[in-house]
C-alpha cells in the first residue's frame, strides 16, 4: 500500500511523536523512498535551524568577547538544506528496531562519500550519551569502498562536554577503551565550553585521549564545509 | 501562623523565586522568538514572573513549572497583541505588525543566517510563530503546546506543519535569488 505521506506526518516524525507502530511503518518508507528520505532531513534540518538561530541569552553572553556566537554550522546546514541533500540524521537516538535499517542507509551513504562523518552532541541526557556512543563505535568500525576505515570525529559541546570529563563522565572507561581501540576515532570536546565552566569554578580535566578544539561550532563548519556528513545525537 | 510555618513558607517562597530566576533565560528566549524586540521580551518576561509569583499557590505538579510559566507568558503576549491592535484574532497578526528590532549591537544578527532564520519566523502568522518556537526551542510535546495554547492537537499539528512549510520556502527563496532572474531573462 503505498499513500502519500503528509508533512504533519512527517513533523510528527522528526518531533518523536509517532507512536512505535507508526514510527516503524514510517522509517521502513523512508528508507526506501528517496524523495520522502530527502523531505524529512529537509525538515529536521529546518528544526535545527530554528533552535541554532536563538541561542540561549546566559550562553550568547557568555561567549561575549567574539559577538554572540551564532552557530557557524548552522551556514554549512543550511547550505544543505538549499541543496535539498538527502541527509538522514538526527532521530537516530528515536530509533528502536528500525534504528538498524536506518543506520545501514546512513552508513551507506556516508560510504559512497568517502567515509569521513561528524558526530555532535549537545546534551549529557543518559540516553542521547549512549546512543552517540554506541553510534561512534559503529561508525568507527566500518570501512569505506576502497576499504579504509572511516574517519568518524566526535564533537562534544554545551551540556554533551560531560562526557568527555575525567571525573564526571558515566562512561570514562568506555571512552577510553573506545579512543584505544579505534585510530579513526578523533574524540573533540569544545573549549568554550570548557571555559564557560571554568569561568564558573569549576575545574575541567578531559579524559585521555580526547582532543579539545577551540570551538565546537568552528570544528562543526570546518568538517562539513569539507563535506563530511553530519550526524547528531 | 507558628514561626516553624512561617520559615517553612518563606524558604518555599524563596526556591519558588530561584526556579523562576532560573527559567527566566529561557522564557526570554521564547519571548523574542515571538516578537523580535529585545525590551517588549524584557518586558513580557517581567510581566509574566510577576504574574507567577502571584500565582503560585495554582500551580500543582512542580514539575508542570516551564509548561505553565510558558502559559503565563502566552497569555502575557496575547493581551500586549490585543492592547496593540482592535482585534481578537490574533493569530492571524503578522510579524510586519509589530516593531522592528533595531538594535545595533546585536552582534548576532549580522550573523547572515540567524537573521535570515529569524526573518523568516517572524513572516509567519503570530499562531504558527507560536507553536514552531515552542516546539522546537522548548521541546514541548505537542500535547503540552496543545495546553499552553488553550488549542487542539490537530490545530498544533497543522499550523507547525503549515509553518516549517513557509519556513522552507522562505530559506530557499532567500538562498537562491538567482534563479528567480533565470526565469525572468527566460519569461
Amino acid at each position: 500500500m503505498k499513500r502519500e505521506i503528509s508533512d504533519e506526518i512527517l513533523c510528527a516524525h522528526i518531533d518523536n511523536e509517532l507512536d512505535p507502530a507508526d514510527r516503524a511503518q514510517l522509517l521502513e518508507q523512508i528508507a526506501a523512498d528517496p524523495q520522502l528520505r530527502g523531505r524529512a532531513c529537509e525538515l529536521w534540518q529546518l528544526k535545527q535551524m530554528v533552535r541554532g538561530a536563538y541561542p540561549l541569552p546566559a550562553a550568547a553572553k557568555a561567549a561575549a568577547p567574539r559577538g554572540l556566537a551564532a552557530p557557524r554550522w548552522l551556514h554549512a546546514l543550511a547550505a544543505t538544506l538549499l541543496l535539498a541533500v538527502g541527509v538522514l540524521g538526527g532521530w537516530l537516538a528515536h530509533g528502536q528496531v528500525d534504528e538498524e535499517r536506518l543506520m545501514l542507509s546512513q552508513i551507506e551513504t556516508i560510504r559512497t562519500e568517502g567515509g569521513r562523518v561528524v558526530l555532535h552532541l549537545f546534551s549529557d541526557e543518559p540516553a542521547r550519551m549512549e546512543t552517540a556512543l554506541k553510534t561512534a563505535e559503529r561508525l568507527a568500525r566500518e570501512r569505506d569502498k576502497t576499504g579504509r576505515p572511516f574517519r568518524v570525529e566526535f564533537i562534544a559541546n554545551g551540556p554533551g562536554l560531560h562526557l568527555l570529563r575525567a571525573g564526571g563522565s558515566p562512561y570514562a572507561a568506555r571512552i577510553v577503551a573506545l579512543h584505544e581501540a579505534y585510530e579513526n576515532l578523533r574524540l573533540v570536546a569544545c573549549q568554550e565550553a570548557i571555559g564557560r565552566l571554568r569561568e564558573r569554578g569549576i575545574e575541567v580535566v578531559l579524559l585521555p585521549g580526547v582532543d579539545a578544539a577551540p570551538s565546537a561550532e568552528g570544528e562543526l563548519a570546518a568538517r562539513l564545509t569539507q563535506g563530511w556528513r553530519y550526524l547528531q545525537s | 501562623m507558628p514561626i516553624v510555618g512561617l520559615l517553612h513558607f518563606i524558604s518555599r517562597t524563596r526556591q519558588f523565586e530561584e526556579k523562576l530566576a532560573e527559567a527566566r533565560p529561557r522564557l526570554w528566549r521564547l519571548a523574542h522568538s515571538w516578537c523580535h524586540n529585545r525590551m517588549l521580551a524584557d518586558d513580557l518576561v517581567q510581566e509574566a514572573l510577576a504574574k507567577a509569583l502571584d500565582r503560585h499557590g495554582q500551580l500543582r505538579d512542580p514539575e508542570a513549572l516551564n509548561g505553565w510559566l510558558c502559559s503565563i507568558l502566552a497569555n502575557c503576549w496575547h493581551d500586549h497583541l490585543r492592547r496593540r491592535r482592535d482585534t481578537t484574532d490574533i493569530d492571524e497578526l503578522g510579524e510586519a505588525d509589530l516593531p522592528a528590532d533595531g538594535c545595533p549591537e546585536d552582534d548576532c544578527l549580522q550573523n547572515e543566517i540567524v537573521r535570515r532564520v529569524r526573518q523568516a519566523i517572524a513572516g509567519l502568522p503570530t499562531g504558527q510563530r507560536e507553536v514552531v518556537t515552542l516546539v522546537d526551542l522548548e521541546e514541548f510535546s505537542y500535547a503540552e503546546v496543545a495546553a499552553i495554547l488553550e488549542i487542539p492537537i490537530g490545530t498544533v499539528m497543522s499550523r507547525l506543519s503549515r509553518a516549517r512549510a513557509a519556513l522552507r520556502d522562505a530559506l530557499r527563496e532567500q538562498a537562491a535569488p538567482q534563479p528567480a532572474v533565470v526565469r525572468q531573462l527566460r519569461g
